[in-house]
């Protein structure tokens, strides 16, 4: 699966596209085995409300795959016990009729660049969290000069 | 009765999304220990893989 994430930034160019691990509290072979020789992301489901299965449902089922646009939405799911070809044709093409190439300083990826972008940067600065669309002199870093380029540029 | 239905129909809509934010468990993933889909990405498509077993 962390391949496939290469795959899909190196060779697909989709630089905004996340593969998250949800594994449960209660078992950890899943976690140690995912985890291995991986980058991808893993939250755990807690055991035994499972609450992210229960928000999920009916998709949150094992060996599933729930893709979700940027607003959080359904867009579609495949069962992937495998991930071979077929597999992985039928996710670029839901990508590709769902990906939007990300404007720079769009923190919402609403196509607009306003005051609601301005209020993510403050969130992600705040929360220490790095977000390179977010980072408008390309110094590798979120920090005031960034809030600043992004406001010169909605004002104009 | 028809405000009273659209009050109801309305927060359906507007929860109808799926959201989370949990600590990121993998000690070798850049966003180790962020918390994750959001805020970290929140301007991303997300693939959610749901698994027992490696």
């Amino acid at each position: 699966m962390s391949d496939f994430q290469v795959e899909l930034k190196n060779d697909y160019g989709y630089e905004n596209v996340v593969i998250i691990a949800v594994g449960q509290t209660n078992i950890s072979d899943f976690n140690d085995n995912f985890c291995a020789d991986s980058d991808l992301p893993l939250v755990m489901d807690e055991y035994p409300e499972l609450l992210i299965r229960e928000q999920f449902s009916p998709y949150g089922q094992d060996h599933y795959l729930v893709i979700l646009d940027y607003e959080g939405n359904y867009i579609d799911h495949i069962d992937l016990l495998n991930l071979g070809n077929a597999q992985k044709n039928f996710i670029l093409g839901i990508l590709e009729e769902n990906y939007n190439q990300s404007l720079l300083g769009d923190l919402n990826s609403d196509t607009i660049l306003n005051v609601a972008d301005i209020i993510l940067i403050i969130d992600f600065i705040l929360s220490e969290i790095y977000n390179e669309n977010g980072d408008m002199n390309f110094d590798g870093g979120l920090n005031i000069q960034d809030i600043t380029i992004l406001l010169n540029i909605i004002l104009q | 009765m028809k405000k009273i239905l659209l009050l109801m129909i309305f927060p359906a809509f507007f929860y109808a999304n799926y959201d989370y934010s949990l600590q990121d468990y993998n000690n070798t993933s850049p966003t180790y220990r962020e918390n994750v889909w959001l805020p970290s990405y929140s301007n991303h498509i997300t693939l959610h893989y749901f698994s027992t077993q490696g």
